[in-house]
């Protein structure tokens, strides 16, 4: 709507250790870096200040689900699946992982982000090209 | 059953199992449609395929199957494209859809709990899809840069150009798109397609995966009250032109550094009873990563990353093609060693070894295509789409397990020749 990034994705890296979570944007052109990050930041801070809108965790929620179906539905994703969770120390996580997403309310993600998204837990990387 | 995990699982080899095609169930719904179904899987998942007489040999215009089959889901009456697309999404489904030659099909993914609250928008597209104009614009011109661009590559141009000399330009297995059949095409023509070949149209169901004890009576519901199946759908004999010249060099790119290379002949469907036996010597000539083509063309000269020969199986004619792109100065020895590797394959008998590992290779390549309830309908559509039975199956299993070495070479007598082949390259 404001035409500030062409590209923005927000991920965290799924390791088996903590890891990193990332916001990744990609500038339009003539847009500066401040605006850009200030943008981003007023983002986050409403997912801390705002509760969501229960059906669009739900929406999220579902699509987990289906993903989750999904990717077992092959013996070779079985057994990989299985072998994973055994490897983070128990197989059958692989029977409990769909629950801990259902159990997913608004008020834990915001519980959630107002520990991940504070301010000295944060470094920002401009990266700029060469023209 | 208790495993002993200190012993590793024995090693048995794929052409020593006993492969069974599990049956599916069939019913019908209120309108005469057909449903397939079968039920299994261990996951709480289920898809749903209708399958439509409504793919490009039924179209006057270039362009119109495949253009009002990718639209049917950008708008309905009561619902924008983006909306429809939410309502799928918010419960974890998918709706997909592609076109062929014969028939367009509208796919749906989906978890088995939400079946009754996606089933009506997918009804609901079928019935009431509105082709607005704005979405329609959006098509024609993302279809026209995606055209432009790969006009420029070589191996879309041979592609396009290989199934033409052998089909010719006005079969639907040869003709394709130019820019101007996509300008040409106006709602309109989008709007009496679907009419006559999707809302009044021919409809097969395919379903799979695990079925809520309320899916016959939703299906009737959604589906089984649509004005489906009432007309006939001619299906229209379209004759073979094939093109007298055998051999082409074009050049698209005059500063390309590498050609796309197509060699072809014509090949009989499914029903012939070389078919099995000619996949064996296909898998064997260039089928899979261990073949005669690869190992020769890839391993042994470096003229290529990968070559590979297939059977071409549509449902009324078919080719034997091979494909690959190679370095310019190559291209002329790539094709001059396919027609060694077909040489010998005439001469000499191929060996017990090699034999065997492709029919192990064949096998175990069919176990894992089994696996898992989409896996298991979507051979059974094939089956049925294209008049074939159960036979089919234990029939090819039958000869891939028995084909012996003299029958491959008789093979290769009748269908590997050079002089049958069309050649083309594309710089």
């Amino acid at each position: 709507m404001k035409q500030i990034f062409s590209s923005i994705d927000c991920y965290h890296f799924g390791t088996v250790d903590p890891g990193l979570l990332v916001i990744e944007g990609k500038l339009v052109k003539g847009i500066s870096m401040a605006v850009a990050e200030k943008a981003v930041l007023e983002e986050i801070e409403k997912i801390k200040n705002e509760i969501l809108d229960a059906k669009e965790v739900q929406k999220v929620i579902n699509k987990t689900e289906s993903v989750i179906c999904f990717e077992d539905m092959s013996i070779m994703n079985r057994a990989h699946s299985l072998a994973y969770y055994e490897l983070l120390g128990d197989a059958d996580l692989m029977n409990k992982e769909l629950g801990m997403y259902q159990r997913v309310t608004p008020t834990m993600i915001q519980h959630t982000a107002q520990q991940i998204f504070q301010e000295n837990n944060r470094n920002t990387l401009y990266y700029y090209s060469k023209s | 059953m208790a495993l002993d995990r200190i012993v590793a699982p024995v090693i048995k080899d794929a052409i020593d199992f006993n492969i069974q095609l599990k049956p599916y169930q069939k019913f019908s719904l209120d309108n005469g449609v057909e449903v397939y179904a079968y039920e299994g899987g261990s996951q709480e998942v289920l898809l749903v395929d209708m399958v439509f007489y409504a793919g490009n040999s039924f179209e006057q215009k270039n362009w119109v199957a495949a253009a009002t089959n990718f639209l049917l889901k950008n708008g309905t009456a009561s619902k924008t494209s983006f909306e429809i697309t939410d309502a799928f999404e918010f419960y974890g489904a998918h709706l997909n859809r592609t076109c062929t030659n014969e028939t367009a099909t509208v796919t749906l993914h989906g978890l088995s709990k939400h079946f009754q609250e996606v089933i009506p928008i997918m009804g609901e597209i079928i019935s009431e899809a509105s082709f607005p104009e704005k979405e329609i614009a959006i098509l024609k011109q993302n279809q026209i840069q995606r055209l432009l661009l790969n006009l420029k590559k070589g191996d879309f141009i041979a592609n396009r150009l290989i199934d033409e000399y052998l089909f010719g330009f006005d079969h639907p297995y040869g003709k394709y798109s130019v820019e101007k059949d996509y300008t040409a095409i106006n709602r309109e023509d989008l709007v009496a397609f679907y009419e006559q070949y999707y809302l009044n149209g021919k409809c097969v169901i395919f379903i799979a995966g695990k079925f809520p004890s309320t899916m016959e009576s939703l299906l009737n519901k959604h589906i089984g009250q649509l004005p489906l199946n009432k007309k006939e759908i001619k299906e229209q004999a379209h004759p073979i032109i094939s093109a007298t010249e055998k051999k082409y060099s074009i050049i698209n790119d005059a500063a390309s550094v590498q050609g796309s290379i197509r060699l072809a002949r014509h090949f009989p469907n499914r029903h012939h009873p070389d078919f099995p036996a000619a996949q064996v010597l296909n898998n064997i000539f260039g089928g899979f990563f261990g073949s005669r083509l690869m190992s020769n063309i890839r391993e042994d000269k470096g003229y290529t990353y990968g070559i590979h020969s297939y059977l071409q199986n549509y449902k009324h004619a078919g080719a034997w093609m091979v494909s690959t792109d190679a370095g310019k100065d190559v291209c002329k020895a790539t094709i001059e060693e396919v027609y060694k590797e077909m040489k010998k394959l005439r001469e000499e008998p191929v060996g017990e070894d090699e034999l065997k590992l492709v029919k192990n290779y064949m096998l175990g390549a069919l176990l894992g295509d089994l696996d898992g309830p989409f896996q298991i309908i979507s051979r059974w559509k094939t089956y049925l789409l294209n008049d074939l039975t159960e036979d089919y199956f234990y029939n090819t299993i039958k000869v891939v397990r028995s084909v012996r070495p003299e029958e491959l070479q008789a093979l290769a007598n009748t269908y590997l020749k050079e002089e049958d082949f069309y050649e083309l390259v594309v710089y």
